[in-house]
């Protein structure tokens, strides 16, 4: 496994592709890198494109072609395979596409035992990603705080990877019966959940009235039980920073100072 | 009473409990009405200032208590500020926090307010209530008190997720002198009875999936480390038999915290053993995933913990004679034992290698630690390229770096020994 096994075939590599960043997209770039022969040497959204002394092609989102590498990786490879490049997409990594080209291109060779392969680099760079991005997921499923806005709940999150598709099923499940929405500032998409109904959508600035005074006290009740907890005699910040890191910090209601007034939301940092 | 002010007692009367996990439940959402689902890995809501995790709202029903234990905040003598939460008022605070996404569940335990059968029955009041009413089908942890009636544990294992029953001490002896209210046998007792209702449970809901569930993510136990003479051998060999003979989810310890002047007890400005508790919990991870047992680890010329490695290591530089192991053949319980592989990266490593045959690279990207690995395994029968040194070179590179470690280890040897002679005195602890 520490050498690659397989054919040699000479790859193109003088080429740039740009895309429209959906995830039919990355899959149509995996499409043309195949159909093509070639490994290019950046795949890139319009916005992160750079200055490139190669060939620029633009790649065209097709649903018939990332149909077919979608449902190539689940038949041939297995569900796992597909689900890997699913969240390799929702992932922050830098050069992700790249990543699931070169992980889909080991998947072909190989076959299905490749999501086992985990010391392979190209199967052990994907994975890495997609576990960062699940352990994202996971913390936020306990580090979320909703707010009560007029019997709507409202959450705010600043992930580093597209994490609102992964917490979809917790969230909906947890709260079947309410309606509430998780507001996502880095990426501006918002889970919207109502009427049992799940939608995802677009949304460029969240404000939100002002909380009301039962709100306000369950905020109080609930820092007061965060301050009572702890046991001075064990008390040791570095521990908690380890597992809650700071980045966390200004969205958790019992990180911030007692409201004087009646603000909104926790500003934005 | 406010209710802000109830709620400041009774968390600062239960916050002495350890376990707040939320795991063992299975995932379930359920489909109906109501509000709530269980994550089988537990989840993490937040961190208090100790660093320890917060996952349940954890609070006591009344700190008002008839007990005396002498280690506890809420012994019958000492003077603190008394309440109750009525069953209602704790129902509605915990959808409020749980609505909110503040926490998992309820952590709920009692003092014994006249009488453990009472102090039950209210419990069982609030558990109703959240679970009837509120339609609540999240985490619910549930102390069950020694002395009551079985039947009302059994009807609190049916609204419980989990039931623990502390063991308080580790040995009936310190029990007798520092809990002349309880007993060995009237703590073992529920503790077998819970245990017999989870079976029974299990196996008809296998029979037809309706059935009820008497505390689906099983029981645990704590017991408080520090304030009696036993040692950590003692210890292990007591949880080891808890998990044998009760199918114990989890045993917590808990350092302690001198909380009363006693004659009995540990002066005030006793240190919590930190350390030491921190060591048995390296060690009952040992016991639960790694199939060691508690003798493996200590015996009676060696019946505590080296303080400067953790069990673990300290379990392989004591047996050279196993090492170092090919990677790529030897069995999955002997990958467990090496310094540096744990359960996550064993399993990698025995499904990558059926692939293909495993070197350096493939073990640093599949996660195993190589920092400490490196000593224990060949890959393809070699060494690692530039690893030097024999056996003691090995015992420096595995000291327990951590800050915990460093500074109670200086501390034990009266703050005579310097960092850099940390890995002598490590090597002669062996």
């Amino acid at each position: 496994m520490g050498e690659h096994s397989g054919e040699a075939v000479y790859l193109r590599e003088n080429v740039t592709y740009l895309y429209d960043g959906s995830f039919e997209g990355m899959l149509c770039c995996i499409f043309e890198a195949f159909a093509r022969r070639e490994r290019p040497s950046a795949i890139s959204t319009g916005e992160a494109r750079q200055i490139s002394l190669f060939e620029e092609r633009w790649v065209e989102s097709l649903p018939i072609r990332a149909n077919r590498v979608f449902n190539g990786l689940t038949q041939k490879i297995g569900p796992g395979a597909a689900r890997l490049v699913r969240i390799l997409y929702l992932s922050e990594q830098p050069e992700k596409e790249l990543i699931a080209l070169d992980f889909v291109r080991r998947a072909f060779q190989v076959g299905r035992g490749v999501t086992a392969m985990r010391g392979d680099p190209a199967v052990a760079s994907a994975s890495s990603s997609v576990e960062r991005a699940l352990a994202e997921a996971h913390q936020y499923k306990g580090l979320l705080r909703f707010s009560d806005v007029g019997g709507v709940l409202v959450a705010e999150i600043e992930p580093k990877n597209r994490v609102l598709p992964l917490l979809a099923a917790h969230f909906c499940g947890r709260y079947r019966n309410e309606a509430f929405l998780i507001y996502d500032r880095v990426h501006k998409e918002a889970l919207i959940w109502q009427d049992r109904t799940l939608r995802f959508e677009a949304v460029d600035n969240l404000t939100l009235p002002p909380v009301t005074g039962e709100e306000q006290e369950t905020r109080r009740l609930w820092r007061q039980f965060y301050k009572t907890i702890a046991i001075k005699a064990r008390e040791n910040p570095r521990c908690r920073q380890t597992n809650m890191p700071k980045r966390y910090w200004n969205l958790l209601t019992e990180m911030q100072p007692e409201e004087t007034e009646m603000p909104g939301l926790p500003a934005v940092r | 009473m406010e209710l802000l002010d109830k709620l400041t007692i009774l968390t600062d009367a239960a916050k002495y409990d350890v376990a707040c996990t939320s795991s063992g439940g299975g995932d379930r959402a359920p489909a109906g009405a109501g509000m709530g689902s269980t994550a089988d890995c537990g989840i993490c809501h937040s961190w208090s200032a100790d660093g320890r995790c917060i996952s349940l709202l954890k609070v006591l029903m009344t700190n008002r208590c008839v007990f005396d234990c002498r280690y506890c905040v809420n012994r019958r003598s000492n003077d603190t500020p008394r309440a109750a939460f009525e069953p209602e008022e704790l129902a509605e605070l915990t959808m409020r926090f749980y609505r909110r996404n503040y926490i998992e569940g309820l952590f709920l335990s009692s003092g014994v307010d006249g009488s453990p059968d009472y102090a039950t029955e209210q419990m069982i009041r609030a558990l109703e209530l959240l679970r009837g009413r509120c339609q609540f089908t999240g985490y619910i942890h549930a102390k069950a008190i020694p002395g009551t009636d079985p039947l009302l544990i059994a009807r609190l294992g049916l609204l419980a997720d989990r039931l623990s029953v502390n063991i308080e001490l580790p040995s009936q002896q310190s029990l007798a002198l520092l809990a002349p209210g309880k007993t060995k046998k009237n703590i073992l007792g529920p503790m077998a009875g819970i245990r017999d209702g989870i079976t029974e449970s299990r196996e008809s809901v296998i029979k037809y999936k309706k059935a009820p569930r008497f505390a689906p993510a099983g029981q645990s136990t704590q017991m408080i480390v520090g304030a009696t003479p036993e040692t950590d051998f003692q210890i292990l060999r007591l949880t080891e038999g808890l998990y044998q003979k009760f199918g114990l989810k989890r045993v917590f310890f808990s350092a302690y915290i001198p909380v009363a002047e006693d004659s009995l007890l540990p002066a005030l400005d006793t240190k919590p053993p930190l350390l030491r508790e921190h060591r048995l919990y390296q060690a009952d991870w040992l016991l639960r995933f790694y199939h060691f047992s508690a003798d493996e680890l200590l015996d009676e010329e060696h019946p505590q913990f080296n303080p400067f490695l953790d069990p673990k290591c300290n379990w392989a530089l004591n047996h050279p004679e196993l090492f170092p192991l090919e990677v790529n053949e030897a069995r999955y319980e002997l990958l467990l034992r090496v310094p540096g592989v744990g359960p996550r990266s064993a399993v990698r490593i025995v499904r990558a290698r059926r692939q293909g045959s495993l070197d350096w690279g493939d073990l640093k990207r599949i996660g195993v630690v190589l920092k400490r690995a490196q000593y224990f395994l060949l890959c393809r029968g070699r060494r690692p390229a530039g690893l030097s040194g024999g056996w003691k070179s090995a015992a420096r590179a595995l000291i327990d770096g951590s800050p915990l470690a460093q500074t109670e280890q200086l501390s034990l040897f009266g703050g005579t020994v310097r960092p850099e002679q940390i890995g002598a005195a490590a090597v002669e602890c062996l």
